[in-house]
């Protein structure tokens, strides 16, 4: 073991993240675990155990318990009444359900176990946890879709776990929540509305959400009971290799033996860096190149291009990227070189993924159609799907917050959204069927005295002055789901938002083939990253919507004279020509930008948001 | 903590990597008249998943076959039905090791062709290395009924892999464990089989062979004769020398018998 740590320090690799396998840690693996942990202390490496049961582990079962997962009873179904099927080696396997009494009980004996494991290892060799983080995932379940629904899209499918162990988990919860006396309103048989059977996909949405909310706190304060001072990470860990979303493609390729999933790869750490959760704690996004599937098999610049834009969209949200210490040394040394400065430079210049607008929704995982497909479309990297409206407090550069039709308001929910608005954001509300009645009375409370405007648009919406802030409220039609048909109507409702909360894409591309990860370093500097995913060189142009002035990143981030990029690309200018070379990534500082005196505003309202009033809870 | 199926270990030893060809074929682009097939999921006409080789199909997906048959009308069209598909996935479970699993994909899998067909078999990347071949050729009536191999590269027993095999199916795939043996010992090739047939009980066939030719080898249909060559000439051992084996390999780089699978 210590040799193994000896060459991976002596090519440079400081930082280790190992799963635990919970299957061999019940087993007791606690000698083993303290002569890793030794060796490495005795280096000085920063390690990362992660605990929780992920899939892409390198151990039978991807390390769950084989007497849980050969019980049928156990496993979990997706939408489509089918088992999970997790087609990763070591071995294809179905995934068990999080709701199943005996997965969960012994989980958490598990993790009791490690809290208890750790607690005596600080008391007795404290020297060793010195460097050691434990980690604790979201865990199994974004893996709970059918790879039907998810093929064309990632998220495209009603997510959550079917199996009967959820179905009555679900059937119990429901009584448990509409027996709230905000739901008795204005009599008690007013709860049954909510329990009906049509309203079972909207109730399950945040059924499921709650649940994995649940599985997160308890692990969270399971390994909190006698090791109160281990530092303990969020995070929610992304193993693109093992999404429901490839299963079929992967099939595929094995049956062909043809190797093309780079689309896919890319378009999944689009949409895993669009949907950011709250545990305990803000989780943190990682992701994790397993190595173990077709990963491995890519060619060298595509895998090098998935890196580098998992480094771009997981760092810039304060992340990490997981990769395989024998990939990564496989990557020539100029690449790692690369791709260590470029991780070094947004940790240390702290550059990040700016958020303009949220889409609150009741659950992360499931389909929310053509309002925030068209929403991601228009403002890109810059719009963020969540469940929390803790974590939109936490975001103060956010102007937008779009609240799905499905999402059941409260009366909570509005005393949150009006705190938030009043900053002079803008929030988007549908009159829904889904308001309680205290919901219902505290939104007209607001609304009382406030100026408001009726716009048509191909479609009706009231605008209505809240403080500093506008509130938009529109009526559904009869049916609340969005049907496609009608996209034409939400594009045009959605432009007009935008513009009223004065959003826009960062920059726009005249070649559909490229496409931005903007990185703010201040609010005038950005660090533009242009990427081409295709196997062909792409030329463009890269289109602002005011004057900016563009260098060479490289360059301006080591406070080097900017190298030249156009013919004169230090006059300032709107539109610029750029040859990006196949699976390329262009690197560019853009400054001189705009500031907007109202993002200083927001920012200051956001603080004092979080000082003084908040209001603390998940929506 | 021991992993019998060190599916690590078994990528670097039997599945090399692929270099494939890049052209675009996105919805829209001109049909092609020859090509490499088309490999199509689909639920009644509609297409789930399209791949070919090099050629980025993911904008069919939502489209229809017909759509795709128009487009493309010269090109051979493999299809699978999605439903069959998560049955095979499911069942495919039922296997011990991911080897295991996607031999049984390979072998159930049924498609339908649209053109004339020329592909007989799939999942061949992971059946091209000539020892994984050989294991499921007719020359399995020669071999015990459990035995063991040991491949051994550049006389460095760490790296190195050890097959357990019975009635022809891979049991187990590790990195043979050494760390009991004398540190002299392990750089005796006859010592690390013996341990491992001692340790295992059942005869063990240790291979050693540069990591040279085992990539050359690896990467080509029939290397038998060269591996015939190799051992003629000392670059290759086997430990134990058995006469037999030997003889097999020579008759099967020379009259290539026994080539085709069980």
């Amino acid at each position: 073991m210590g040799a193994q740590l000896d060459e991976l320090l002596k090519r440079g690799m400081t930082q280790l993240a190992a799963f635990i396998p919970w299957q061999a840690a019940e087993s007791d693996i606690a000698h083993t675990l303290t002569r890793f942990l030794q060796a490495a202390a005795e280096r000085k490496l920063n390690v990362y155990l992660i605990l929780s049961p992920e899939v892409g582990i390198h151990y039978p079962l991807s390390g769950l318990p084989k007497d849980v997962m050969r019980k049928k009873e156990n496993s979990a179904q997706h939408g489509h009444q089918g088992p999970v099927n997790m087609m990763l080696p070591p071995q294809h396997f179905q995934l068990p359900s999080l709701f199943s009494p005996d997965v969960t009980k012994r989980y958490y004996s598990y993790l009791s176990k490690m809290d208890g494991y750790f607690h005596d290892l600080s008391q007795s060799q404290p020297q060793l946890m010195a460097h050691v983080s434990i980690v604790l995932s979201g865990s199994l379940w974004k893996y709970y879709r059918s790879p039907l629904g998810s093929s064309p899209h990632t998220f495209g499918d009603r997510a959550g776990d079917y199996s009967n162990h959820a179905s009555v988990a679900f059937r119990q919860r429901l009584e448990q929540y509409f027996a709230q006396k905000e739901f008795q309103e204005p009599t008690a048989a007013s709860a049954n509305r909510w329990k009906s059977r049509s309203l079972e996909d909207l109730n399950r949405k945040w059924f499921y959400q709650h649940s994995e909310d649940v599985f997160k706190t308890r692990s969270y304060q399971t390994l909190r009971r006698k090791s109160s001072k281990l530092k303990l990470l969020e995070v929610e860990l992304f193993t693109p290799e093992a999404d429901p979303g490839l299963t079929y493609a992967s099939f595929l390729q094995l049956m062909s033996g043809h190797q093309h999933l780079l689309p896919q790869y890319s378009s999944l750490l689009d949409e895993y860096s669009k949907r950011i959760s709250m545990g305990a704690l803000p989780t943190l996004p990682w992701v994790h190149w397993s190595g173990l599937k077709d990963f491995r098999n890519l060619p060298e610049a595509e895998k090098q291009f998935l890196f580098m834009k998992s480094i771009l969209l997981m760092g810039g949200q304060t992340g990490a990227v997981l990769l395989d210490a024998t990939e990564w040394l496989s990557f020539s040394s100029s690449f790692r070189s690369k791709a260590e400065a470029l991780a070094r430079s947004i940790s240390e210049k702290n550059l990040k993924l700016k958020t303009q607008a949220f889409y609150l929704a009741p659950h992360l995982w499931s389909n929310y159609g053509p309002v925030w497909m068209e929403l991601t479309r228009k403002l890109g990297s810059g719009v963020k799907l969540t469940h929390s409206m803790d974590l939109i407090h936490r975001a103060p550069s956010a102007r937008l917050i779009i609240v799905d039709p499905s999402l059941m308001i409260q009366r909570e929910t509005i005393l949150k959204l009006m705190a938030w608005v009043r900053g002079g954001r803008v929030v988007v509300l549908p009159r829904s069927q889904f308001y309680t009645e205290q919901a219902k009375k505290e939104l007209d409370h607001h609304l009382q005295g406030t100026q408001k405007m009726e716009m048509n648009l191909q479609f009706s919406y009231h605008l209505h002055r809240v403080g500093e802030g506008k509130l938009i409220t529109y009526e559904l039609p009869d049916s609340w789901s969005l049907k496609p048909e009608s996209i034409s109507s939400w594009q045009s409702f959605l432009e007009s938002i935008i513009s009223l909360a004065e959003l826009e894409k960062f920059c726009q591309f005249t070649s559909p083939q490229l496409e931005a990860i903007p990185l703010e370093i201040e609010p005038d500097r950005v660090a533009l990253f242009v990427l081409n995913s295709h196997p062909q060189p792409v030329s463009g142009d890269l289109v602002f919507s005011r004057q900016v002035k563009v260098s060479d990143l490289a360059g301006a981030l080591l406070n080097q004279r900017p190298r030249k990029v156009e013919s004169s690309p230090v006059d300032p200018a709107e539109v610029f020509t750029l040859d990006v070379p196949p699976h390329g990534i262009v690197p560019l500082m853009v400054e001189e930008l705009e500031v907007k005196i109202a993002e200083a505003r927001l920012a200051a309202h956001s603080s004092s948001l979080r000082e003084g009033d908040q209001v603390q809870g998940t929506v | 903590m021991e992993l019998n199926y060190d599916w690590k270990c078994f990528q670097f030893f039997f599945i090399s990597k692929r270099k494939p060809q890049n052209t675009d074929l996105a919805l829209g682009s001109r049909a092609d008249g020859e090509g490499s097939p088309i490999y199509v999921l689909m639920q009644g006409n509609q297409i789930i998943v399209a791949l070919s080789h090099g050629e980025s199909l993911v904008s069919w997906s939502g489209a229809t076959f017909d759509e795709l048959e128009a487009r493309f009308p010269n090109r051979e069209m493999i299809l699978f039905d999605r439903e069959k598909v998560d049955q095979w996935l499911s069942q495919s479970s039922e296997g011990e090791h991911y080897y295991d699993q996607i031999l049984y994909l390979c072998t159930e899998a049924r498609p339908q062709f649209t053109a004339r067909s020329k592909t007989k078999s799939f999942g061949l990347a992971f059946q091209k290395n000539f020892l994984l071949k050989l294991l499921k050729s007719r020359w399995s009536v020669f071999f015990p009924v459990s035995y063991g191999i040991l491949v051994c590269l550049d006389g460095d027993y760490s790296r190195s892999i050890f097959l357990r095999i019975h009635r022809s199916r891979i049991q187990s795939f590790v990195k043979p464990d050494f760390s009991t043996m004398i540190p002299e010992r392990r750089k005796v090739f006859t010592d690390l089989v013996r341990h491992l047939a001692e340790s295992e009980l059942i005869p063990v066939q240790g291979v050693f062979v540069s990591s040279e030719n085992w990539n050359e080898w690896s990467a080509i249909e029939n290397p038998w004769e060269k591996i015939s060559l190799a051992l003629r000439r000392d670059r290759t051992q086997l430990s134990p020398f058995r006469w037999g084996v030997v003889f097999l390999i020579f008759i099967r780089a020379k009259f290539k018998l026994f080539n085709r699978p069980s």
